[in-house]
Order: structure tokens, then C-alpha cells, then sequence
């Protein structure tokens, strides 16, 4: 008697579990199916007050995106892929020499210096796009692609040398200090021992960086006029270009949605490790 | 050895300084002057502090820091309480598809916050709006207008925060719990601890510096929040969503007003700051 009922009690939590669970997924994945299924309207059945849920899905906001509108939207695309790689190659080779310099060397002034790094990762970007703003207006790099990655550079190296330092302190010293002294010059050993040693975390790294700068979207609106324009800025200005096309719009978010959720299953593990700046290991 | 040191970090050093510390430097000492760029008839004066006593004297920069607070403390409650609550679901009951579950919520957090702006503007849409939808057929009521009415748009901007962010908070108190040592859940069950036990005098306690670190982040995040508030309410209706970042960006490019929008982005940062300040101690404090 008492096992049956324990059983049912047992089963009946399970299902409120699974309840709870299914009403969860259901309000985070609701609006991406929403703008999904929008996109494969037409522009008149995208509108209305009563949902329409039985139609003829069309690619035909896709293919607009790319071939009715000048610049096309293969412009963006390429301009949000050179500046993330831009910016990733840059924080990644710059921060690397900087993380292991950290790693391994005693000097004055290093926690503080930590600490600002940190804090320049947090940093407001409102705060930095006024002067930036002003100064490429002066140095001509007002609406380039080298502005908009020198712009993203300011919150991706400091993550990468805040990140990296954790990597290399994982990284064994006695390798590096046998190599020492076979008479390895520390330059030596940075590039043929430790940087080959934290390669996952570099990856995975570069990985965050790229999808931090593809994301990005103050620096790039006010920094750029046409151009240089990345994806999440065109996106949003498809509400005027397309005198607001529900359904091109929605075909926008979703195209550029779909890159990074793609290039994020690949470093899963690595993403809250990312987000939280070490502080939580998934 | 100091060349050595020099030459691994001097260069992301240099770099660092020239295109972030000080254009900084170059904003803090627009903040003492006058500067109109689209008047240039006016020039460059000097202001002393004349930005900064009257912006301690501006309603709308105190209504604006009033509005971040409007946001981020309802936000970041409950994103803390439902993350906990999903979290300690996941990791007390034996799930089916756990790995699935926690691969969906990864896609919202992963969506540029300006991306999600737009998707949830189509929600949002007046006289298109799937969730009114829903209300006037379940409930046979019209639903609220969301962004456009000054009552509930902060709580729209409240509810995209919510949406993106909760499965990161989520996941924070998953990797929490999971490191926290097999033994401890065992005696408690052999005691016959409650679920509600172990959340109050066991979870939470002890996945605390996690959750703190987690915290701060979310709050900074928000304070700097910029894109759901340009694309889905542009600081309106009037100025019902205008916080301190809003009301710094405002004032830098809309109303043009250089020097004063660096006296406040400097008040913005000065607080940034002050609770990175924070996040270093209790992350030195908690780390592994």
C-alpha cells in the first residue's frame, strides 16, 4: 500500500517537473519560432490581428534581403565577418603575449593592473563611443571596418587577457622550466610550449570573441554610417528600408541569430565559463 | 627580465591605452567644457564645473538613475529566482534530456541583445501582437499596448531582459550545484531534509560566490543596457524608460550637448567602477 502510494507521488512530482519545465522552454524558444515563421511569410500574412498558422512557407524574404536592396545584404554579412575576425585575431594575438606575461611573471603594480582589465571589459560602451566618436571623425576612420574593430578590440582584449591568464596558470611550469634550461629564451617557450599547450582555450576563446563583436551593436550603429555597417545595425534598419516588411525583418533577425547559435554549440562547455569571466566552470 | 615583461605585455598594453584609456582621458576633460558640435558657432568654452552642477541639478539625469534602478532590480530578482528555482529542477529530479534542455537554453543568451530587440518588437507590435492574441482569446480581454503605453513599458523592457537572461542564470546555478560535493546531498537525505531545506541551508549558501559573481555581471550588464531600449522604446513614451545610459546617449547624440554627456558618462563609469571594485573581491574571494 505505502509503495504504491509513494510510486504515484513520485510520478505526480515528475509530471508538475516536467510541466514547469515544458512552460520554460516553451517561453524562451516561443519568440525565435515566432520571428522564424514570420520570415517564411508573405508580407501580408505576417500582419494581422488574428495569427495566421496555416500558410505556404516562402524563401522569399531571404532572397530579397540578398537581391532587391543596394547595398545587398551579402555587404553586411561581410562586414560583420571581417570585423569580428578582425577583432578576435587582434585581442587573441595581443592578449596572449599580455595573459602569459601575467601567468608567469612577478612584478610591481599586477593586481591592480588585473583589476583593470576587468573593469575595461565591463566598461560602459556609451562612456567610450562619445570620445571615439569625435576622434574618427578627425582620423578619418569614422564609418571603416578597421574603426568598428578597433572599437570592439576595447572590450575583446581585455576579456582575452583576463581569461587567458587562468589558462596558462593551468599550463605546467615544469615543461617550461626544463626547457629553460635546455636554454630556451621565454619568447621561444611562449611559442613552441605554452601556446601550443592552451590551444583549446585559445580556440574557444577566439570562438567568444567573435560572437562578442558580431553581436555588438552600439559601437558599430554610431561608428558607422553605410559602409562599414555590421548586421545587427542593417537588421534594425531594415524597419525604414523596407518601410516595415514584418517578414523581411523577422528573415533578417533570424539570418543573423542563426550564425551565432551554430558557432555556439560548437564551444558550449566554454560559453558560461565566458560569460560569467572564469568565475563559474561549466 | 623587465624588457621580457615589457615585451609580452607592452604591446596590448599600448594598444589598450591609446584607443581606450585615453579617449577617456579626452572625455573626462570634455566634461569641464561647452562643446556644441553641430553649433559651431558657439566654440569651446571652458565650463570649469559647470556640467557637472548642473547635471546635479537636472530632474531628468536623477529620473533617469531612477528609471536604471526601476529596471535592474525587478529584472535581476527574477532572473535570480527563477534561475534558482529551474536550476534545483534540473539538478534534484533525474531529467530526460537534460542535454537537450541545456543545449535550447543556450540560444537566447547566444542572440545579440539588438537581434532580440527586433524579434521581440514583432512580439510586441501593436494590433499584431501574438501574446495579445492570446489574452483576448483566453481571457476575452484587450491586452496592454506594451512599448507605447508609458505604464508598461518598462515592464516590456523588463520581460525581454527576463527572457534573455534567465537561462544564463540558469546554467550559473546548474554548474553551481553540480560542483558542489556528492556527500553533502546524501546526508541530507539520509536526515530527510526537504527540498526546500536543501535549497535554503545547503544550495544557496554555498553556491553564494558563484551566484554573487553572476549577479554583479547581470547588474553592470544592465546598468550599460542599450539596445533593447533604442530599439524597442527609444527611452519613451516620454520618458518612462529613459535610464542613466539612455539618458547619457540622449544627450551626447541626439541633443548634441558633448561636454555634458561626458559629465554623465563619467557618473556611469565612476559607478561601473565601483562595483567591478566589488566583483574582484567576492570573485578572489570564491575563486578555485
Amino acid at each position: 500500500m505505502k509503495s504504491t502510494s509513494y510510486r504515484t507521488r513520485y510520478k505526480l512530482q515528475m509530471a508538475g517537473v516536467y510541466i514547469i519545465l515544458a512552460v520554460v522552454l516553451l517561453f524562451t524558444l516561443f519568440p525565435f519560432y515566432w520571428a522564424l515563421i514570420t520570415s517564411l511569410k508573405t508580407r501580408l500574412e505576417a500582419v494581422g490581428v488574428t495569427p495566421q498558422l496555416i500558410f505556404n512557407p516562402t524563401s522569399e524574404n531571404y532572397v530579397a534581403l540578398f537581391e532587391y536592396y543596394t547595398p545587398p545584404f551579402t555587404t553586411f554579412v561581410l562586414n560583420s565577418l571581417i570585423v569580428a575576425l578582425g577583432s578576435s585575431l587582434l585581442s587573441i594575438a595581443l592578449g596572449s603575449l599580455a595573459a602569459y606575461g601575467f601567468a608567469r611573471f612577478q612584478f610591481r603594480g599586477r593586481g591592480q593592473l588585473s583589476f583593470w582589465f576587468l573593469t575595461a571589459r565591463m566598461m560602459p560602451s556609451i562612456a567610450l563611443v562619445i570620445p571615439l566618436y569625435l576622434l574618427y571623425r578627425n582620423l578619418q576612420l569614422f564609418d571603416t571596418q578597421l574603426g568598428v574593430i578597433v572599437a570592439h578590440t576595447t572590450f575583446n582584449l581585455p576579456f582575452v587577457i583576463w581569461m587567458l591568464v587562468r589558462f596558462f596558470y593551468e599550463v605546467p611550469i615544469e615543461i617550461e622550466e626544463a626547457a629553460t634550461i635546455d636554454g630556451c629564451g621565454p619568447f621561444h617557450i611562449f611559442f613552441r610550449i605554452a601556446l601550443p599547450l592552451a590551444k583549446t582555450g585559445i580556440a574557444a576563446m577566439f570562438i567568444l570573441c567573435f560572437i562578442f563583436s558580431w553581436n555588438e551593436f552600439l559601437f558599430a550603429l554610431m561608428l558607422t554610417a553605410v559602409n562599414a555597417q555590421t548586421l545587427p545595425v542593417a537588421v534594425m534598419a531594415l524597419y525604414q528600408i523596407t518601410s516595415i516588411n514584418w517578414a523581411q525583418i523577422s528573415a533578417g533577425a533570424i539570418f543573423a541569430a542563426s550564425i551565432v547559435i551554430v558557432v555556439s554549440f560548437i564551444i558550449q562547455r566554454y560559453i558560461v565559463r565566458g560569460l560569467t569571466l572564469g568565475a563559474v566552470k561549466f | 627580465m623587465r624588457r621580457t615583461i615589457a615585451g609580452f605585455i607592452g604591446p596590448a598594453f599600448l594598444f589598450l591605452f591609446s584607443i581606450s584609456i585615453f579617449p577617456l582621458i579626452y572625455s573626462l576633460v570634455l566634461s569641464f567644457y561647452y562643446y556644441y558640435p553641430t553649433k559651431p558657432y558657439l566654440g569651446i568654452r571652458f565650463a570649469g564645473l559647470g556640467n557637472f552642477i548642473h547635471i546635479f541639478s537636472d530632474p531628468q539625469f536623477f529620473g533617469s538613475l531612477k528609471n536604471s534602478f526601476v529596471y535592474i532590480i525587478p529584472a535581476l530578482t527574477a532572473e535570480f529566482l527563477l534561475g534558482l528555482g529551474i536550476a534545483v529542477l534540473l539538478t534534484s529530479f533525474k531529467i530526460r534530456g537534460l542535454g537537450v534542455i541545456q543545449t535550447l537554453l543556450l540560444i537566447p543568451m547566444m542572440i545579440s541583445p539588438a537581434i532580440t530587440g527586433v524579434i521581440w518588437r514583432l512580439i510586441y507590435f501593436p494590433g499584431m501582437s501574438p501574446i495579445n492574441f492570446f489574452i483576448q482569446a483566453v481571457f476575452g480581454v484587450h491586452g496592454p499596448n506594451w512599448t507605447s503605453d508609458p505604464s508598461t513599458a518598462m515592464a516590456s523592457i523588463i520581460i525581454v531582459d527576463i527572457w534573455q537572461w534567465t537561462p544564463f542564470m540558469i546554467l550559473c546555478f546548474v554548474a553551481g550545484i553540480r560542483a558542489l560535493p556528492e556527500e553533502v546531498f546524501d546526508a541530507a537525505k539520509v536526515e530527510g531534509a526537504t527540498l526546500w531545506h536543501q535549497v535554503r541551508h545547503m544550495i544557496v549558501p554555498m553556491t553564494m560566490p558563484v551566484i554573487l559573481v553572476a549577479l554583479l555581471i547581470r547588474f553592470i550588464d544592465m546598468f550599460k543596457m542599450f539596445d533593447y531600449l533604442y530599439i524597442l522604446t527609444k527611452g519613451g513614451p516620454g520618458v518612462a524608460t529613459d535610464t542613466l545610459t539612455y539618458f547619457t546617449y540622449r544627450m551626447g547624440f541626439t541633443l548634441w550637448d558633448v561636454g555634458y554627456a561626458s559629465a554623465s558618462s563619467w557618473i556611469l563609469l565612476i559607478i561601473t567602477i565601483v562595483m567591478c571594485n566589488v566583483m574582484i573581491r567576492v570573485m578572489y574571494r570564491g575563486m578555485v
